[in-house]
């Protein structure tokens, strides 16, 4: 279906993708993974054709899709056969309902009415959107907009559906549903799928084969079990299983338990480590006691209460549109609730300005370019330093410790989201503040980049720092937490132990807790550890 | 069932509030003017459905009032009087001799407190039958109702519809990071530097959204270029006609360009449409009711253009006649919904 010859591209003399040939059958779902920089969104834009046409650059080599050769068509000529899906749906919606914004590529493409008619029936149909037709876009949830723009995107009956990191921006459960529904397309109406994405263990499964880019290796199309070796860092069932000593590797966790015997077997006897959350004796740093927040008469948090204790780290969990980003927001004093009173460190953060609530609190936003305000990072750690009183180059300093490849020239946007990431969070961390709030922090990052954050904020709590983070990321939470609170439609449904909350939940837990249930164990790295001690 | 409406065209009312707007502007009788203003509220008040949309017209109401005032009092407080007939003595406030022009209180006469209810009741006028317009409907539907030939200028309209709800986000967004990065706010240096935040999003937003149409397939030639140029000559010399037309009296060369030009347009717009590969989804077919609204919106233009006093009471009554239709076209055909 698709076949490039002698793909090369080169972008601002820096080479991209170098004699990349590959050949995708028909029907199949395929899965790019590589490390940030490997030039996954550029393949994808390849075989849409907005690279070169819209992005610059110079391609060489050729492509052709359904046996027609691009001859370097531009992106228009070429929107009948290839779809494309994009992260956030939002950035591409062109109207205001969900019916209109479906039709537009007909009536870009001129169909007649009665025929629009009928295509959109059917892909409403099939993306199950019958409840949702004459709502207005901005009303839907993160998992409803993805699934419009796939429906939209299906309209012209594409023969291949490109989509970009698809479910880094839905919870669990939604990422579930457009897998799903993903699933089905290809087995239903023969299209042949392109995911790229950085969260795999959930699609492994559905994949037929995946394509890894690695900077220094050839691209290579690989079956899923024999993929997961050759990647950076391997999915959790994939360690599970060489833990287990079993050489192939299963892709579901259903396949998992059954051979994971000799596993458990090694563990028998050994018990998950604890993770405290409270001692006792001393007083909370964070209090938060029955927040209730109104916006134009909506209640969005309805009666919060919870507590952190000094030097743990709290998850907070829940479905897109549950209130986490709204409660951070509170907790940094920038919403006013109705009712209820927040404490950290014995100070409520909604009277502190500058450096006094630095001081205290400090805040990761979702997207963290927000935080930077110069051309240059150097001239941003300075005026981080300036703000917080700090000894000059203090900023810059912590920023070589966390990203040790960004240069004081690079404009802030021009970093890749890793190092971003790792800006902001020098930023945050300069001031030293006894609490650190991260909004989705690996929303985007590479498993390389995962596993810095991990080290990073362990290191924190070790100092002594609280840390709050809201995410969908199970397997972080599993990682890293003390403590989990779950919140659905502004109320907390479930707060304790994590232990507790990611064995008790169906959706919200990691993959080790389901693979080897009912032991409690949460993710690879603690079971992993017993092992080692048990072995020494 | 009782938010039963009739289906008006999305053109209708817009059409209504040109010629309501027309006839407030020429009219010479006040006392027309103010009821063209009352059967406005009337239909508003007969048709909207949606509680939103009511709220949005009565606060669109409230700012031609609050214009409506303001000019009257800033008339009476700081207007140089004009005529003889005093009605009314304020205490005048002493300035000094540099600053003759200007004057704070001082004598009112009825001349000038005419002539400024006159043009202020006219002003305020024109806000409220747009606010009708506007708020009975919505306007993502009038725009795809225009003619293949401004799809382009539509589409801008509708993407900007979607975008600046994003770019208040942003806005918000990007003064709290600021707060979150020390900075206090309201110093110039931090709102230049967020201005730059701010500008630099709503920059990748439509870089990405542009991206995202021209994988969709937008960008096709739509529409025969060729045809546009007339349509905007013929638009523009429309536009002259009508300012003219408001100022000084009719001729016949001023029927001729209109005419001239009305036929420019609908040319133009033909021929563009018919060479255009691209169609609309959803097409209002045109009912009794709006041809109804539209033939008695022509009939009112014509009148006031007559200042007779016969003329003026035929005029008046037309209008009031009109008021009762909009609320009895409504109730019969909730009736014959209620029973089918």
């Amino acid at each position: 279906m698709i076949r490039l010859e002698n793909i090369s591209f080169e972008y601002q003399n820096k080479p991209v993708h170098q004699n990349l040939n590959l050949q995708i059958r028909e029907g199949q779902l395929v899965l790019i993974v590589g490390p940030t920089g490997c030039g996954k969104s550029t393949l994808i834009g390849i075989i849409n054709g907005l690279v070169p046409h819209f992005t610059g650059g110079s391609l060489s080599g050729s492509i052709s899709i359904d046996g027609i050769y691009s001859h370097n068509a531009s992106p228009q000529e070429w929107s009948h056969l290839v779809a494309t899906v994009s992260q956030n749906p939002d950035d591409t919606f062109v109207a205001q309902n969900v019916e209109d914004e479906i039709v537009f590529g007909m009536e870009t493409h001129g169909f007649e009415p009665s025929q629009m008619w009928k295509r959109l029936e059917e892909v409403i149909d099939l993306l199950g959107l019958q409840n949702l037709r004459t709502r207005e876009l901005a009303t839907l949830s993160g998992g409803e907009k993805q699934r419009v723009a796939i429906a939209s995107a299906l309209t012209l009956e594409p023969k291949v559906l490109l989509l970009d990191e698809p479910t880094s921006a839905l919870d669990p459960i939604a990422a579930d549903e457009i897998l799903t529904v993903l699933h089905r397309l290809v087995q239903d109406l023969g299209i042949t799928v392109l995911i790229s994405e950085h969260r795999i263990e959930r699609i492994l499964q559905h994949a037929d084969s995946v394509l890894v880019l690695n900077q220094d290796e050839a691209p290579k199309l690989l079956s899923p079990s024999e993929s997961v070796f050759h990647l950076q860092h391997k999915p959790a069932i994939t360690q599970l299983a060489e833990l287990a000593g079993i050489s192939q590797s299963p892709l579901t966790v259903s396949e998992l338990r059954k051979s994971i015997e000799p596993l458990r077997q090694m563990l028998a006897g050994k018990t998950p480590p604890l993770r405290l959350i409270q001692n006792k004796d001393i007083a909370p740093i964070l209090l938060a006691e029955s927040i209730t927040l109104q916006k134009e008469d909506n209640e969005i948090l309805h009666d919060i209460s919870f507590d952190c204790a000094q030097g743990t780290i709290t998850a907070l969990m829940g479905r897109n549109g549950s209130g986490k980003t709204t409660l951070l927001h509170t907790l940094m004093g920038d919403n006013v609730p109705k009712s209820g009173s927040i404490e950290i460190a014995d100070e409520n953060p909604a009277v502190l300005v500058g450096q006094e609530l630095l001081k205290v609190v400090s805040i990761i936003p979702q997207n963290p370019s927000d935080l930077f305000l110069c051309d240059r990072v150097a001239d941003e750690c300075k005026l981080s330093d300036k703000l917080r009183h700090t000894a000059l180059g203090a900023t810059r300093s912590l920023l070589a410790l966390i990203s040790p490849h960004v240069e004081d020239n690079q404009h802030p946007r021009d970093l890749s989201e890793g190092q971003r990431l790792g800006l902001a969070l020098a930023i945050a961390l300069a001031a030293n503040p006894k609490m650190l709030l991260l909004d989705e922090p690996t929303r985007g990052l590479d498993s390389h980049g995962k596993a810095e954050l991990v080290v990073l904020l362990k290191k924190c709590v070790a100092a002594g720092q609280t840390v709050i983070l809201a995410t969908h990321d199970v397997e972080l939470v599993a990682e890293i937490a003390n403590q989990v609170i779950v919140l659905s439609e502004g109320s907390i449904v479930a707060n304790g132990p994590t232990s507790e909350i990611l064995t008790n939940s169906n959706a919200f837990s990691s993959i080790t807790a389901r693979a080897l249930a009912p032991a409690g164990w949460l993710s690879v790295n603690d079971v992993r550890t017993a092992l080692d001690r048990g072995g020494s | 069932m009782a938010a039963q409406t009739v289906q008006y065209h999305a053109s209708t009312w817009w059409l209504w509030a040109v010629c309501a707007d027309f006839s407030i502007s020429i009219q010479t009788n006040l006392v027309l003017v103010l009821l063209i203003i009352a059967v406005s509220i009337w239909i508003a008040n007969s048709l909207i459905v949606d509680a939103k949309n009511w709220k949005s017209f009565l606060v669109m109401t409230k700012i031609a009032f609050f214009i409506f005032t303001t000019r009257v009092l800033l008339q009476i407080v700081l207007g140089v009087p004009v005529g003889d007939e005093i009605i009314l003595r304020l205490p005048q406030v002493n300035l000094p001799d540099w600053i003759s022009g200007l004057r704070i209180g001082g004598i009112v006469t009825l001349e000038s407190l005419s002539a400024s209810l006159n043009d202020s009741l006219r002003l305020s006028g024109l806000i409220v039958v747009i606010a009708t317009a506007v708020s009975l409907t919505t306007t993502s539907r009038v725009i795809q109702q225009l003619p293949v030939a401004f799809h382009e200028l539509g589409m801008v309209i509708i993407i900007a519809f979607t975008f600046l709800p994003h770019l208040f986000a942003d806005v918000q967004r990007i003064r709290q990071a600021s707060r979150w990065r020390g900075q206090e706010t309201g110093r110039i240096r931090s709102i230049s530097n967020n201005l730059v935040s701010i500008c630099e999003s709503a920059l990748e937003r439509s870089v990405r959204l542009a991206a995202a149409l021209t994988v969709r397939g937008y960008g096709n030639a739509t529409s025969n270029q060729n045809w546009r140029r007339p349509i905007y000559f013929g638009l523009f010399l429309l536009t002259f006609e009508v300012l003219r037309l408001l100022v000084s009296q009719a001729s016949y060369l001023d029927a001729l360009v209109l005419s001239f030009s009305a036929l420019l347009i609908a040319v133009g717009i033909r021929k563009a449409g018919k060479s255009a590969t691209r169609t609309k989804f959803r097409t209002e077919s045109w009912h009794t009711a709006d041809f109804s609204v539209i033939v008695i919106s022509l009939i009112i233009v014509v009148l006031s253009t007559f200042t007779q006093v016969s003329m003026q009471f035929i005029t008046g009554f037309v209008i009031t006649t009109f008021a009762l239709y909009i609320r009895y076209a409504k109730s019969t055909k909730a009736q014959v919904m209620v029973t089918a």
